[in-house]
């Protein structure tokens, strides 16, 4: 029982270093100079620990990158339009979802589980196979260049999930209680503003975060349809830290770590709304 | 308040038809138990009053306005659900002010109105939980709490009492009497329990597939039964039923019992041409006395002895059937004993082949 035990924790020592590991080794490049980060073999701990990247952020032209020096410059507003594509597609998911969603919990009507199923299978569609007709589509509608490509496009590619993400959980909430709405003297909207969504918090939560971060983390989309420098998303910037000339490893980590802040801070807030056993208490179980 | 008139209404689900076709005139403060088996249609019907559900056809009054086409919202109802169906993310508070913060009263009449409902139901220290931290008789304290705080037309409950435990459901049984007599308003209340129909109810409609079998009084549904099935749905223990052959000639009626040997004289003459039909004869097992075997109308063996006290059901094989007799003797009946069975003549209900009571007037009146 006692090996056990320690085979147990040791493999749960694995798993979190396989987790983690990578999200430590930028941390550590990201307070590394670029000579040390090209040491072999690496130092996990830096000999000469220096805050001269994050420094190079908030003063590009006082930089000592030479190459990174555009990219840095672009960081702001990458960031911002990662922001804003992440933000809309959130709001996207929510709203359009969960009126699909609705109707699949709760209407009946012909072909839903057929359509529910089309849904999903058109999630298995790989990105790159339709690559060059979306961006053919977005020529077509004049959105090359701009959010609003971003936007229609991670929208539709994690609306399908959402929809079967809500649908389930909507089936959960007794429709008791919508009744006891209506008897109540709200209208059918009313009754969805008051009582319906309120109850459904958790999982529209959950579902906005996953737009975000779906479209955060997004690369493939944003390369392909924005360029310049204005107009694109931070994954794309990152990605100029490394050329095919050189990689200031130390620039790429550090922007990385701005990277992963926002999202780190929004599931930290919303972490509070994600509890289980929220119904509890509303009908006899 | 409200009279609320329920006619011709059919409610069809796909092929299967729930409500078959109903006519109920509930009086103004009346208290009517709608009460049957699962499936026969009752919770369909409290559902079309309330404007959950649409008929398919009939309609619905309430006093001279016809409400068939209104939803739930447009009707001045209120209901209490079996479930409860609490709102979960509000406090006790809020989940009994909400109707009224709906219907866009002032502030200050909704706390008055929400003490006082919670002041009559007891509820006033549990205002600021969460229904989550109630236990099942308060949460249904609370769901009636919501229902009273609105001066609405029609109350409705849906079979509220059903989860609660047996003990408190007695309790909240009184309670909820009391509060109709209180509140003077009327109260359509489902059940699939005979005994809350019958203790609360000034009138009780009986139904079974999907139709009305009797509207009465609960003395009316009780010593009248219409029909075989409310004979023996109405009552605990069930009305015994006998199959015979119903036997008309000048001296008077007689029901020989079939598979026994016994011929009852009923005492009675029915106004019927024919001389001889097959026919049900029910009587209730408290009607039957038990005496010694050559006194008896019937005799038999006992074959079951059930100690409930006071009272003591026993079981007895009278050649073929079976009667249940209710009877608080001291005397202790043994299993096997012979016993003679004397049925009042009074308390004896007749039902033709089709379940019909037959000439009722006659039948339970006949020998008083």
């Amino acid at each position: 029982m006692k090996a056990r035990t320690i085979m147990v924790y040791a493999f749960m020592v694995l798993a979190a270093a396989y987790l983690l590991a990578p999200v430590l080794w930028m941390f550590v490049l990201s307070i590394m100079t670029q000579s040390e980060a090209l040491s072999v073999p690496p130092h996990w701990i830096p000999e000469a620990p220096t805050l001269d990247n994050y420094m190079a952020f908030f003063n590009p032209s006082a930089s000592q990158a030479t190459m990174g020096a555009a990219a840095i410059t672009a960081m702001p507003g990458a960031m911002l339009n990662s922001v804003i594509v992440g933000l809309s597609v959130a709001v996207a998911n929510v709203v359009f979802g969960s009126m699909a969603a609705y109707s699949f919990a709760r209407l009946e009507f012909r072909g839903s589980n057929a359509l529910m199923f089309g849904y999903l299978v058109s999630r298995m569609v790989p990105a790159v196979g339709i690559m060059i007709p979306l961006y053919v589509v977005m020529q077509n509608l004049h959105l090359l260049n701009s959010l609003g490509a971003l936007v229609l496009v991670e929208t539709a590619e994690t609306l399908p999930f959402s929809i079967w993400l809500l649908a389930g959980y909507f089936r959960t909430i007794p429709r008791d209680i919508e009744e006891a709405a209506r008897i109540d003297r709200c209208t059918w909207l009313q009754a969805m503003i008051k009582v319906f969504l309120p109850m459904a918090t958790p999982c529209l939560v959950a579902t906005g975060v996953f737009g975000f971060m779906s479209s955060w983390g997004s690369f493939l989309y944003p390369l392909l349809f924005t360029s310049g420098s204005g107009n694109t998303t931070m994954p794309v910037i990152i990605s100029n830290f490394a050329t095919d000339i050189n990689a200031d490893y130390g620039l790429l980590a550090t922007s990385g770590m701005f990277a992963v802040l926002p999202p780190f801070l929004l599931a930290l807030w919303f972490q509070r709304w994600i509890v289980s056993g929220f119904t509890a208490g509303a009908v006899k179980g | 308040m409200a009279r609320v008139q329920i006619q011709s209404l059919v409610k069809r689900f796909g092929g299967t038809t729930a409500v078959d076709g109903i006519d109920i005139d509930i009086e103004d403060r009346e208290f009517l138990a709608i009460v049957g088996p699962s499936g026969c249609g009752k919770s369909s019907t409290l559902r079309m009053i309330s404007g959950l559900e649409q008929p398919t056809s009939g309609h619905i009054l309430f006093g001279d306005q016809d409400v068939t086409r209104l939803s739930a919202d447009q009707r001045d109802v209120a209901m209490v659900f079996q479930s409860y169906a609490l709102y979960p993310h509000m406090s006790v508070r809020r989940n009994i002010a909400f109707p009224l913060e709906n219907m866009k009263l002032p502030s200050g009449e909704v706390a008055a109105r929400v003490d006082r409902a919670a002041e009559m139901l007891g509820i006033t220290a549990l205002l600021d939980r969460r229904p989550r931290e109630l236990s099942g008789g308060q949460r249904q304290r609370v769901a009636l709490g919501r229902a009273i705080v609105r001066d609405a037309a029609v109350f409705l409950f849906d079979e509220p009492l059903s989860n609660l435990d047996a003990k408190l459901r007695v309790v909240m049984r009184s309670e909820l009497k009391k509060l109709h007599s209180e509140l003077g308003q009327t109260f359509v209340y489902v059940t699939h329990d005979q005994a809350e129909a019958m203790t609360m109810a000034d009138r009780i409609a009986v139904m079974a597939n999907g139709q009305v079998q009797q509207l009465g009084t609960p003395e009316d549904i009780y010593f009248r039964p219409a029909t075989r099935f409310v004979a023996e749905f109405m009552g605990t223990p069930s009305m015994n039923m006998l199959e015979g052959t119903l036997l008309n000639n000048d001296s008077g009626a007689q029901f020989s019992l079939t598979g026994t040997v016994h011929t009852i004289s009923l005492g009675i003459s029915l106004a019927t041409e024919r001389h001889q039909q097959s026919a049900t004869l029910g009587i209730r097992p408290e009607s039957i006395a038990l005496v010694a075997p050559e006194e008896g109308m019937l005799r038999g063996r006992i074959d079951l002895v059930e100690p409930l006290h006071p009272d003591i059901f026993i079981s007895v094989d009278i050649g073929g059937q079976m009667l249940l007799v209710r009877t608080n003797t001291s005397a202790k009946p043994v299993v096997g004993d012979e016993v003679g069975l004397r049925l009042e003549t009074g308390s004896l209900h007749l039902f033709d082949a089709d379940g019909k009571r037959m000439d009722t007037s006659t039948a339970a009146g006949g020998s008083k």
